[in-house]
């Protein structure tokens, strides 16, 4: 009980989101011989991640597929549990707390899924998408009036003309502007956007991202913003977090990691994103794809495609360290603690 | 010379009792050796083109106008037998799903040799199965995973399988419609990297249709962007990237998030193009128009050359930049 | 207007949406019309039939006749009406066992698909156990022991035929507990009951019904058969019955096709009219079976 209050003394009150040494391992399935000898080979989703997002700020979470980005928000969510960790959601701890407790809390992380198409019930109308969290948490007073507020808010006006309609009836950036709606319903403090844009065309993701920021300047929300579009985390992140097989590699302020990335991946991975307007630098492309999440290479778990790898980088797992200017990497060649 | 040319295209797709268009009175020429990216959002009809070009339009689509000439060949006027025949041989397509479009049942060289053997009966399997390998590695497959299923290869090499199958026959044009985006963004590097470097060994003319504009405008020579089943601007590409004429493609440039420019979020132009239902004549952008005139809806605008090499298809605009000098040569 | 007249309307227009196509399919027009035959008939056979169907007279055996259009029976009954009332039974005993069969299917098919785990295996491992078991010979075992009595048919044939039923329930089930919108549910902290209630059975319903409707003649005709083999309700006429009778008195070996044919190809039209139905509404449900239209 102590040892809490003096954690939630150290934290600054407009911390609003604190992940400490997440951990997310799945265990593979091996028969029921290996399972017996106890051999059991884990999938390392998610490895030591440490992050933490201040109110009113936007944490881009990049990443390409496999890296463990999603897992990160569906534990957020309490979709999985945590192998071992800590998220504190304003000082409390959401894996120690008690049912009821996270139920309360969890009322104010909402989350905005990928898929238009898939995320909607085609057999309920937009009036029964965007009133079930008031449902199901017992909040059903005013419900009829926080539902038109919420479609308000999500720019699906007429808000008469969306309410009875069924998804099939809808645009993919219709749709997508429910999910937003049924996001903002319950009012909510922090929002978890997983790939909100990536079905969509351009037009209607400018229109979406350009909702997106509005409604995040009105209501001062906080926002983890998960992607592997690295323009569009350029454009809507304020800070950015790279991750690469389930550890994050990189994070800092959007400007300073994108004009000068420090770990070999980011620096990679920046320089074939394509542009409108060429800039005359070269193309790192690395070879090869990335490990499977079930056989991640020693040390450093980027050594063996990095262009920059040394002999050391096989045996030395890199933490993720403060290297001034708000920015952390995990790379022994920028790291400070450990001599070149 | 030109290897493929479009005049005054146009296609319908059924609906119903009545046809709704789905190109326009599309013109277009791809010359040897050139990379033509064509862009467009979903609904444009950039997919169909590359349907039309191939032969392989659905059922309950037609032919309503112009033609599509390829080597000197009119393909719009040929039966299903010829066009077979050309198929694979002279031009060929990697789509999007085609990474799942490889037969679970059978090793990938196997199929490769397949595609081979269709077109050449008189060729040996075991050379087949060697001119197999050998575009695989050079589509940076390691040939050794021919033995293997597709579904022990990874997206990426599966797509670069997929480019190995539709170059194992040496055509002289392959169409890829959006062959990366459901791929990562260092694959997508690894897949143009094969793309391009095959393309200079090959002399391959490649026609690349995708919605990624910052991707065209890196590989592209040429660029060609579409609207509701028509052409509207037309071009090289550095010209418009830099100098968008069309007020649609102006927009469209402005409100894409780009990596090398400004950290800014611009919103798109509110609606949406108009349905597949909803063809008629005039101008399809003048709802969302923020430069339309009143004969805008009246006047189809037909593609008219701005500067060298560049082409839009909207006289509003051109009336506005007379009299300026409007490009850099 | 209030939320509940709104989705009154709703529940309307979906109603008419849902008639519209399947009037435009071929089938499922053809079938509902034997369907409506059929029920018409069932409702109205004592106004329709020239005779009490019980009524023995002495006109026995005999072949069609003009006051007799399909002959009469052993018992000098007259067949059509008895082949119009059979109607009556039929439709009935189908119906109500398929819906004890759907009602059963469906349970063990949910539970077994959303919670999956040891409880969904272990309810597989049940269905399979009514699967493997012969229902022929079943269904004779339990109504010689229980009773031959209308109420005990449809008992027996519903618990007899849900296995099926089950299986296809929980393969669906199974596809929509991954569903986006599940998970999405389950993120804003739903429990069960909300997810499978407003859920999982909306969606699934489709299939439901799809399957129900196909059910109804598997139950109509195992309850002909039962009652072909003399296990029916003796005090009810059914088409099974009448072949009964038919077999019985030798009139196959007789040649007497007016009395055993009519019977026979009744059974097979209203299998007929429901499985079109059924057909029609399940390309309605998956829209990959529809053809091009």
């Amino acid at each position: 009980m102590i040892m809490n209050n003096i954690i939630s003394l150290e934290n600054p009150p407009e911390m609003l989101l604190e992940v400490k040494n997440l951990k997310k391992y799945f265990e593979k399935n091996h028969g029921l011989i290996d399972t017996l000898l106890g051999k059991t080979e884990y999938v390392k989703a998610v490895d030591q991640v440490r992050f933490s997002i201040r109110k009113g700020e936007t944490l881009c979470l990049v990443g390409e597929s496999g890296c463990g980005k999603t897992t990160i928000a569906k534990i957020l969510l309490g979709l999985l549990q945590a192998t071992e960790g800590e998220i504190l959601y304003k000082g409390e701890d959401l894996t120690k707390c008690v049912p009821k407790r996270f139920k309360e809390l969890r009322t104010k992380i909402q989350m905005i899924f990928q898929d238009p198409y898939a995320s909607l019930d085609p057999r309920a109308t937009v009036y029964d998408s965007v009133a079930e969290p008031l449902e199901v948490n017992g909040l059903t007073h005013n419900k009829h009036e926080k539902v038109m507020a919420a479609l308000e808010l999500a720019k699906l006006l007429p808000v008469e003309k969306y309410l009875y309609k069924y998804p099939h009836q809808l645009s993919g950036g219709e749709r997508q502007r429910v999910g937003v709606a049924t996001a903002l319903v319950m009012n909510p403090d922090f929002v978890i956007a997983d790939e909100p844009t990536s079905m969509l065309d351009v037009s209607v993701q400018a229109n979406l991202l350009s909702l997106l920021q509005d409604l995040k300047r009105k209501n001062n929300l906080t926002m983890l913003f998960i992607t592997h579009n690295l323009s569009v985390a350029y454009v809507f992140g304020d800070r950015l977090a790279i991750m690469y097989l389930g550890r994050i590699v990189e994070m800092g302020t959007t400007e300073i990691i994108k004009n000068e990335p420090l770990h070999p991946y980011t620096k990679a991975l920046f320089s074939v994103v394509p542009r409108l307007h060429p800039d005359g630098h070269g193309k790192t492309i690395l070879e090869g794809d990335i490990p499977d999440a079930s056989h991640i290479p020693s040390g450093c778990p980027f050594h063996p495609r990095c262009p920059e790898a040394q002999e050391r980088c096989q045996t030395i797992v890199p933490e993720l360290e403060e290297i001034g200017n708000e920015r952390q990497v995990a790379c022994i060649l920028v790291s400070k603690m450990i001599p070149v | 010379m030109a290897l493929l040319s479009i005049e005054h295209y146009s296609l319908e797709y059924r609906l119903g009792n009545s046809y709704g268009r789905v190109l326009d009175d599309i013109t277009l020429t791809l010359g040897k050796g050139e990379i033509f990216g064509l862009a467009g959002e979903s609904g444009c009809g950039k997919t169909s083109l590359g349907s039309a070009i191939l032969g392989t339009i659905p059922e309950g689509a037609r032919h309503a106008g112009g033609k599509i000439v390829f080597d000197n060949r009119e393909l719009t006027a040929m039966t299903e037998k010829e066009l077979c025949t050309l198929r694979w041989k002279d031009m060929s397509m990697v789509f999007q799903g085609a990474m799942n479009a490889f037969d679970p049942t059978m090793t990938i060289e196997k199929q490769i040799a397949d595609a081979v053997l269709v077109h050449e009966p008189k060729c040996r399997k075991k050379e087949a199965v060697e001119r197999a390998r050998n575009i695989m590695s050079r589509c940076e497959v390691n040939p050794a995973l021919g033995k293997r299923y597709p579904h022990e290869l990874s997206g990426g090499m599966r797509q670069r399988a997929c480019i190995a199958m539709a170059l194992v026959l040496s055509p002289k044009l392959v169409i890829a419609d959006e062959v990366t985006t459901a791929l990562d963004v260092m694959i997508q590097a690894q897949v143009y990297r094969v793309l391009k470097n095959l393309q200079e060994e090959m002399g391959l003319t490649i026609l690349t249709i995708s919605h990624d504009l910052a991707l065209l405008a890196e590989c592209a020579d040429r660029l060609g962007i579409m609207y509701a089943g028509r052409l509207v601007e037309l071009g090289d590409t550095r010209k418009i990237i830099e100098s968008p004429q069309h007020p649609y493609v102006k927009a469209l440039l402005a409100s894409n998030p780009d990596f090398g420019g400004e950290r800014i979020i611009r919103p798109a132009i509110e609606g949406a193009p108009p349905l597949l239902t909803e063809r008629k004549p005039g101008c399809p952008f003048k709802p969302r128009c923020s430069v339309a005139q009143s004969d805008c809806h009246i006047n189809t605008p037909e593609l008219v050359e701005v500067s060298t090499n560049h082409w839009v298809a909207c006289p509003c605009c051109l009336h506005s930049n007379s009299g300026k000098g409007n490009d850099h040569e | 207007m209030g939320p509940v007249k709104i989705k009154l309307k709703l529940y309307c227009e979906n109603g008419y949406q849902l008639a519209k196509l399947l009037r435009q399919n071929h089938l499922g027009s053809v079938g509902c019309v034997m369907l409506v035959c059929c029920i018409l008939i069932a409702l109205f056979c004592s106004q329709i039939s020239p005779f009490d169907p019980t009524e023995p007279t002495m006109e026995f055996m005999e072949g069609p006749s003009s006051l007799h259009p399909l002959g009469t029976d052993q018992m000098g009954r007259d067949l059509l009406s008895r082949v119009l009332h059979g109607t009556k039974i039929s439709m009935l005993v189908g119906v109500a066992s398929a819906l004890i069969a759907v009602v059963i299917g469906t349970a063990i098919g949910l539970l077994s698909g959303y919670f999956g785990g040891r409880l969904g295996e272990g309810l597989m491992r049940f269905t399979d156990m009514f699967l493997v078991l012969p229902y022929l010979p079943l269904m004779i075992i339990l109504t010689a022991i229980i009773g031959q009595n209308q109420m005990i048919l449809i008992v027996v044939i519903g618990i007899t035929s849900w296995p099926s039923m089950s299986r296809i329930i929980r393969s669906e089930v199974l596809s929509i507990r991954q569903r986006a919108y599940v998970e999405r549910a389950r993120a804003i902290g739903a429990g069960h009951t909300h997810i499978i209630f407003k859920h999982i059975m909306p969606n699934v319903l489709p299939l439901i019904s799809a399957n129900v409707v196909l059910i109804i003649p598997v139950a109509i005709i195992s309850e002909s058969t039962l009652s072909f083999i003399g296990l029916g309700d003796p005090t009810t006429i059914s088409w099974g019955s009448i072949l009964n009778d038919a077999l019985n008195n030798n009139a196959i070996m007789l040649g007497q096709w007016w009395f055993y044919l009519p019977a026979g190809l009744a059974i097979v039209f209203l299998s007929l009219g429901f499985s079109f139905i059924g057909h029609a509404l399940d390309e309605i449900a998956n829209p990959k079976l529809r053809k091009e239209s």
